[in-house]
């Protein structure tokens, strides 16, 4: 029997997605696809009679509007939301801004792949003379944190490392006094709190892609502890193309 | 010498404005012209190089909105939005749902002024038997509120809405304010009236003739007590605000028959 019940949202796409360039920390919004996806999900939610007590979501406006998509939606939009840069998306360091072409003429392929298999190798860090240092390193959003917490690139193991003291610390409690969640973030800190959850391996989440716009649910017991795998909320053809890709990630060579 | 700098906003228009309707309580969302206005003020905000630390909203849907639509023209997503219920629209009790045009043709122009403009008369409550009484006191909202909903009002004249504001005001907002947090309040007609009552110290009979145009930023430049150090300046081009000033002032007028 579920005592909670979580729901996470991965954004859709991104105008720098479109572009395939690294975005990380870039606040890039979402394109136009981006903006349907969330309405789909919304509507997802909408459809389902989901009702939620708080919502949690990055600095970063691709989250951010997907949520106010979603709440817009389900008409909850005067829900609490809160708002941290510990769910922001894994800072790519120097490779934000750049194309995958791009980073593999610069860097060569052997690199590339190395960074991409690699749980804790992190990309090289964003330097002050990096395109994006003042619009990324000195915005504003990040003038509380201090030297330590403000990074200059991050493997993946890193961003897990900054989200779940926010997922144990915040999340947790309210999930604890009975609050409904609703968590809209970035693949890569929503990789954080799935690893968490499911106690999943290393190589196990790096095979993860959690699809996009799509409301993920988890039934929880009273420990936290999924009941079951999660589950996808939409329409039958969106859902079954959901779980047939994440079920052929594992299996994909790279 | 001016230490702080407040914004205040009226939202745009709602379905329900556009009909001449006491909307207050009931939770309209923007009409295409008032996501506009919305919009337009983000714009100017930006053009003009604000940058906020903070917004407080009421738990109406149409203040969320223009919050999230000014914050999003200017690149401002990330920033704080805190709600609450005491920053909603004046309840106006049974004359919630009534066309302001009929509702003065029928008591006249002057009793719906009073119950529009005066400050401490009460419109009658609304009661279980109101078409949309069941819509707002069964909406979930309302058990999330810091006071039982039983205890929540059933109308309000404006001096009510200040008593329920002012407590707010001084435990939330201020202390942000005072640790120099650039503040926008995203609310309501009334709900910026009371609070401008209070800040600009403005009497009980003035503040019948104080009329605040929407979707136009309000910004209030205050000392270290919260006191202002010049009078509110209304943000943007002079000739749209006189246009939406009168607009809103023709709203109370009886529309004459054929």
């Amino acid at each position: 029997m579920a005592a909670y019940k979580l729901v996470l949202i991965r954004h859709g796409e991104s105008c720098w997605n479109q572009e395939n360039r690294f975005c990380g920390w870039f606040d890039a919004d979402l394109s136009d696809t981006g903006e349907h996806e969330a309405k789909r999900g919304g509507q997802a939610l909408k459809d389902a009679g989901y009702e939620f007590d708080i919502c949690y979501t990055s600095v970063l406006k691709r989250a951010i509007r997907t949520l106010w998509f979603v709440l817009d939606s389900i008409d909850q939009m005067w829900l609490p939301v809160h708002r941290t840069w510990r769910l922001n998306e894994r800072h790519y360091g120097g490779l934000t801004g750049l194309n995958k072409a791009e980073t593999a003429a610069i860097h060569g392929e052997a690199q590339v792949k190395i960074w991409r298999r690699s749980f804790d190798i992190p990309p090289p860090s964003m330097d002050e003379g990096h395109d994006f240092y003042q619009t990324i390193s000195k915005d504003r959003r990040y003038s509380d944190l201090t030297e330590d917490q403000l990074p200059s690139c991050e493997s993946l193991k890193d961003t897990i490392a900054r989200a779940l003291p926010f997922w144990n610390e915040e999340i947790v409690p309210q999930i604890k006094e009975g609050k409904r969640v609703l968590i809209a973030a970035h693949g890569n800190s929503l990789r954080g709190i799935v690893k968490h959850l499911e106690g999943m391996s290393e190589e196990a989440i790096m095979e993860l892609n959690l699809p996009t716009g799509i409301p993920i649910v988890y039934e929880l017991d009273k420990n936290l502890k999924p009941l079951g795998p999660m589950q996808f909320l939409g329409d039958e053809e969106t859902v079954k193309k959901a779980m047939e890709a994440v079920a052929a990630q594992g299996k994909a060579k790279k | 010498m001016s230490k702080y700098k407040l914004f205040l906003l009226r939202h745009g228009e709602g379905a329900w404005n556009k009909e001449n309707r006491f909307c207050s309580w009931v939770d309209q969302k923007l009409s295409e012209d008032g996501l506009k206005e919305a919009q337009d003020c983000g714009r100017l905000l930006k053009e003009q190089g604000y940058k906020f630390d903070l917004v407080f909203t009421s738990i109406l849907s149409r203040s969320i909105q223009t919050a999230w639509l000014v914050l999003e023209a200017m690149g401002q997503e990330w920033v704080p939005v805190i709600k609450s219920w005491r920053l909603n629209e004046r309840h106006y009790g049974s004359l919630i749902g009534l066309n302001r045009a009929e509702m003065a043709k029928e008591h006249g122009e002057e009793q719906v002024k009073v119950w529009r403009r005066s400050y401490d008369v009460t419109p009658p409550q609304i009661e279980e038997s109101h078409p949309y009484f069941l819509e707002i006191y069964n909406d979930r909202r309302y058990t999330t509120c810091d006071m039982p909903k039983e205890n929540l009002p059933r109308a309000e004249s404006l001096k009510e809405v200040l008593d329920r504001l002012l407590p707010y005001w001084d435990s939330t907002v201020v202390p942000e304010i005072k640790q120099g947090r650039t503040v926008l309040i995203s609310a309501h007609g009334n709900s910026c009236r009371a609070l401008l009552k209070h800040l600009e110290g403005i009497s009980d009979k003035d503040i019948a003739s104080v009329t605040l145009p929407t979707g136009i930023p309000v910004l209030l430049e205050l000392d270290e007590n919260l006191k202002p150090v010049k009078p509110r300046q209304l943000l943007g081009d002079q000739v749209k605000i006189q246009a939406a000033i009168k607009k809103v002032e023709d709203q109370g007028k009886a529309i004459p028959s054929t």
